[in-house]
């Protein structure tokens, strides 16, 4: 039965179907969601799919996308299945391969092929390399070979041999003699045939002796003419059997190159990739040797077979894609966006080639759309910087962390940037985007278009019944049991009720997916066919259950008057004002004991919340507005002379937001005009100077967080909470609290302004001025003047004293 | 035979300070009878280069082009240190063929040293490959093999190993022709190479007849497809070319010691041909 409460006030407490906006069921027309088709319908998205879609079509450089909203609206799916939509039916882009570079091998070259074409290069060079190893040790077995060779060598042993017997001659003449030494050769006279001994030298006359010194003098030159003629011939014989294999290679080989050329007639830069390959299998013919076992005698590095030089390293391949790429990087460091060398340890040194570039998600992207998450690049060292000049230059340019700090010297590669052109969607929270708009020029130059993305949407009956569908799509896409129509209706309330808004649903489905889900497993438990509204009921409870240990503590301690909070009775200057703290996910209300105390001063309120450096900004500024509305509304002919301090009693932590000033105010005026305040009420909401009551945050959870102290002390139906009548759009109260409203054993007031909250809270008509500036007698403002004008005079008698004594020297 | 039935023959392979006889080992090996031969190595310091070092007046061209004196003890120690590296070469390269070995270094002249080690020899190969012209006359060759010596001698200037080409002469006036058809064939076969008979024919015989007697005849000795040339003449330049053209790195030449046959004209083959010869004596 409701309890007749006494007050003298004209607001009227609101009834209990104003504090809850139900989901009529009956409205949703089917009795579960296994009716509903699977949609990927995208509710109150507008404005961002706009954007997505201007954004997408523009193909300027600049125009990349930021998607601004918060994390569980879906933004990645949204993203994701509208660049799918748009890429379908677009050209498949290029494919890319990395060959090498025959003048400059650290120096990798970048080929553009039409898409597939860059497999079929790669098996035409692997067919070549097989049919080259058959082909060119063919040709240095062939008799052409072995002769050719067998006839440069002769050539040269006979030039050689024609030499020595020149000398050997020319010796015989001059009667030397001419014989090999392990390191060149040795000359000395002879006498018929015989060496001449140094004695019989000595006894020869000296013309002789002359003659045969020079002799020795003139053969020793013949000797060192014919030994510089040595390494001449030898490079001869050399540069002739490279003519050689020249002749017999390229004859070989052009034939098998010759086929593959045909299909690449137009890929001007693949045809002279070939002619340069053409000299490189020619210089390096003796590669495709084998040893017998099948493999190539030149090794190569890392144990590869040196003929790898000739693969194709396919670094993209579109093979069989009929649409543009859209690649998510979950991870993009620098080395998953701009793709990376790899090297393999040789003997203690670290090697590669261009068969070890592995691709990026840009390289991979290119030609289609890269969606990456903002915060995470931010957060990759240098890869913010490195995808910035990868937009702004037009091209993939591999480049390692550690090349870019200069830290690492090994010698690597230098693969040929390739031209990069394609959509980067970064998806962040707004202050990411505002952040970067504010200190990084670049990036407004470089994410012209933003995609900003409904937090909430409004719950009118279209917006509702696409919600159904969406939570059909889930709940099948998840092999969850289908829901009720009443689950999905008291699902729906929730989604207002996470918003602390009835007239508004929210876009963070990942929390109302949440509650499906566990819905889910509830009705699991009990076998149950489908998922009811019980489920639903039974999975917010459980997750409340899951979260709510602080909240029981501070309940507890206030339970135990620990935490001192009066349910009723009155008190001067003591007021139960309404806070909500947030803890993880969850937020609860919680009452807190506001005082304040007055005496002669100057005119100063002291927030003691802010001397004590515990109080905000936005809670100073509400005081700094309830002192402004103080001094205006109140004996307004005279200086203020007052000095009042307000606080949060027992409040150890920082107090943050003006939803108390109305609470502040209310105590502030019953300390002056020395009425009691009932405490069996809560009063939240801010004020501004005029006195007008306004919005706060929070308004469910703060009138639960008193109707939980209420009830545990025992619901009297003197107790209730006022509010700002404008935040009557946003009740979605506790099952328990309309009850008990429906009962009335508790009451919500919707208050306009400070007056109807103090005549609430005191039983005292607040009182209006009249047409001669004057409340009326016994109101609480006319109150609240004469205390202040007396004040007003205490203080003028105080300082009058003082003069007089100032006077008489005392 | 020199070698008795049942005992391992015993190949001698000479080399000078020049050589290190590794491309050598294998022919000697492919050439013995026995599947396990002794193989000798004898390394000859030439006692005429000594003789040089010994000459004030002498004078050594390095191949660098310097000029420096021929001192003797330079020269010891030069060749001291060749024969370790030859004899180190010889053995490793014995080694890996599975052959019983020894190395032994005299001084004195090759030829003559080394068919005094060759007595009792199967084969004896001489390594000739920087034998300077005049140093290795077919004048003092013939005159050294006209003693007792082995049934083979290998004149290598340069190697031969398994695969390359085997060229025989086909002389019917030697009493020899068979033992170096036979010879022929047995290093063909070992070395799995192709084979071909160098044949003259003269005016008034049939060369067809000849030609399809020397095919049997190699045939018969175990060679799957003898390849068989028809030449105009016997003579060195003739030889030469028929070797070039079929490119092979061994030409095999009866030689008989009542005989000699074309091995009058070893010298100027030595010079013209760019493999190895080998004169079947026995």
């Amino acid at each position: 039965m409701a309890k007749e409460t006494t007050t003298h006030s004209s607001v009227v407490p609101l009834p209990a179907d104003r504090l809850y906006t139900h989901c009529d069921p009956a409205l949703l027309g089917f009795e579960t969601t296994e009716e509903l088709e699977t949609t990927d319908v995208v509710i109150g998205q507008n404005r961002a799919l706009a954007a997505l879609d201007f954004g997408v079509r523009v193909a300027n450089r600049g125009y990349n996308l930021f998607v601004l909203g918060q994390p569980g609206s879906q933004r990645h799916r949204i993203v994701e299945e509208f660049l799918n939509s748009r890429s379908t039916g677009a050209e498949a882009p290029f494919d890319w391969c990395y060959l090498n570079n025959f003048d400059d091998d650290r120096k990798p070259i970048a080929i553009r092929l039409p898409a597939g074409r860059g497999l079929k290069l790669r098996d035409d060079l692997a067919r070549l390399v097989d049919d080259l190893r058959g082909a060119i040790p063919s040709v240095f077995e062939s008799e052409q070979h072995g002769s050719g060779i067998a006839e440069i060598n002769e050539e040269f042993e006979d030039k050689v041999r024609a030499s020595l017997e020149e000398l050997q001659q020319k010796a015989n003449e001059s009667e030397l003699s001419l014989v090999s030494t392990p390191h060149g050769f040795a000359i000395a006279p002879t006498s018929k045939g015989k060496l001449i001994s140094d004695e019989d030298f000595e006894r020869l006359p000296e013309d002789e002796k002359q003659r045969r010194k020079e002799a020795m003098e003139k053969m020793s030159e013949e000797m060192r003419r014919h030994i510089e003629q040595l390494p001449r011939w030898q490079k001869e014989r050399r540069d002739k059997i490279r003519a050689l294999h020249r002749e017999l290679v390229g004859f070989a080989v052009d034939q098998l190159i010759d086929q593959v050329r045909e299909g690449y007639g137009d890929f001007p830069r693949l045809i002279d990739y070939f002619g340069k390959l053409r000299e490189d299998v020619i210089q390096n013919a003796q590669m495709f040797q084998d040893d017998g076992d099948g493999a190539p005698v030149a090794p190569g590095p890392a144990g590869a077979s040196a003929l790898s030089r000739y693969k194709v390293n396919l670094l993209v391949d579109h093979s069989g894609d009929e649409r543009a790429p859209v690649i998510y990087e979950n991870n993009p460091s620098i080395a998953n966006l701009l793709g990376r060398v790899e090297h393999v340890a040789q003997f203690g040194a670290l090697i590669t080639n261009f068969t070890m570039i592995l691709p990026g998600a840009l390289h991979k992207a290119n030609g289609g759309f890269l969606i990456l998450d903002a915060d995470r690049v931010l957060r990759e060292p240098l890869a913010w910087s490195a995808l910035k000049r990868a937009l702004a230059g037009g091209e993939i340019k591999i480049e390692s962390m550690g090349q870019l700090m200069s830290l690492v010297s090994t010698v690597s590669l230098e693969p040929e940037p390739i031209p990069s052109r394609l959509k980067v969607i970064l998806i962040g929270e707004r202050w990411v985007y505002y952040l970067l708009s504010a200190y990084d020029p670049e990036f407004s130059e470089l994410f012209k278009v933003a995609a900003d993305f409904e937090d909430r949407i409004d719950r009118s009956e279209e917006n509702v019944g696409q919600y159904a569908q969406l939570l059909s799509s889930i709940a099948r896409a998840e092999g969850l049991l289908p829901l009720t129509r009443a689950a999905v209706a008291r699902t729906i309330e929730h989604g207002a009720r996470i918003l602390g808004d009835a007239e508004k649903l929210t876009t963070l489905l990942r929390d109302v997916a949440d509650v499906v889900r566990e819905a889910n497993f509830w009705a699991g438990q009990e076998s149950a066919r489908t998922i009811d509204a019980s489920h639903i009921e039974q999975a917010i409870d459980a997750q409340i259950q899951r979260l709510s240990r602080i909240r029981s503590e501070m309940q507890e301690e206030i339970r135990r008057s620990t935490v001192l909070i009066d349910t009723d009775g009155t008190e001067v200057a003591q007021i139960n004002g309404l806070s909500v703290l947030q803890i993880g996910s969850f937020r609860f209300g919680k009452p807190s004991r506001i005082t304040a105390s007055v005496r002669v001063g100057d005119g100063t309120i002291v927030d003691i919340e802010r001397e004590t450096e515990l109080g905000g900004p936005i809670h100073s500024k509400g005081v700094l507005i309830l002192s402004s509305y103080l001094r205006s509304r109140y004996a307004t002919d005279i200086p203020l002379s007052v000095s009042a301090s307000l606080v949060f009693e027992q409040s150890y932590g920082g107090v943050e937001g003006d939803s108390a000033s109305i609470a502040e105010t209310c105590a502030l005026l019953s300390a002056i005009a020395e009425l009691p305040i009932r405490q069996s009420l809560a009063v939240t909401g801010s004020v501004n100077q005029r006195g007008t009551a306004q919005v706060i945050g929070g308004v469910n959870e703060k009138i639960e967080g008193f109707f939980d102290i209420c009830k545990q002390r025992g619901l009297t139906g003197d107790q209730g909470v006022l509010i700002p009548k404008d935040n009557v759009q946003h009740l979605m109260l506790r099952r328990d609290v309309i009850e008990a409203v429906e009962n009335g054993q508790f009451h919500v007031y919707p208050i306009a302004s400070v007056d109807q909250a103090i005549e609430l809270l005191t039983g005292v008509p607040a009182g209006a001025l009249d047409e001669a500036g004057r409340f009326p007698p016994g109101s609480v403002n006319e109150r609240v003047d004469t205390r202040l004008r007396l004040l007003a005079e205490t203080r003028r008698q105080f300082e009058r004293t003082d003069k007089e004594k100032e006077a008489r020297g005392d | 035979m020199a070698t008795e039935p049942g005992k391992p023959s015993l190949v001698v392979v000479a080399l000078d300070a020049a050589e290190r006889g590794e491309h050598v080992i294998e022919l000697a090996r492919a050439l013995a009878r026995s599947d396990t031969p002794e193989v000798l190595g004898v390394f000859v310091e030439s006692s005429e280069l000594l003789a040089h070092a010994g000459s004030r007046l002498a004078r050594e061209i390095l191949l660098s082009g310097a000029e420096r004196a021929l001192e003797h003890a330079r020269l010891e120690r030069q060749l001291r240190s060749q024969a370790a590296r030859a004899r180190a070469a010889f053995e490793a390269v014995s080694a890996r063929l599975g052959l019983r070995h020894r190395f032994e270094i005299t001084r004195g002249d090759l030829l003559s040293e080394s068919v005094k080690r060759a007595g009792t020899a199967e084969v004896l190969v001489v390594s000739l490959a920087q034998a300077v012209a005049g140093r290795a006359s077919s004048t003092a060759l013939l005159r050294e093999l006209a003693a007792p010596s082995p049934p083979l001698v290998v004149l290598a200037r340069h190697g031969w190993s398994p695969g390359q080409s085997v060229a025989v002469l086909f002389d019917e006036a030697s009493s020899v022709n068979e033992a170096a058809l036979l010879a022929a064939a047995r290093v063909a076969i070992h070395g799995r190479s192709p084979l071909t008979a160098l044949v003259p024919v003269s005016g008034d015989a049939d060369a067809n007849e000849v030609l399809e007697r020397v095919a049997a005849k190699l045939a018969a000795f175990g060679v799957p497809v003898p390849h068989v040339i028809q030449l105009e003449r016997a003579d060195a330049a003739a030889i030469g070319r028929a070797s070039r053209a079929c490119h092979a790195r061994l030409l095999v030449l009866p030689s008989s010691g009542d005989n000699m046959g074309p091995a009058s004209e070893v010298d100027e083959l030595m010079q013209r041909f760019p493999g190895a010869l080998m004169l079947v004596r026995r």
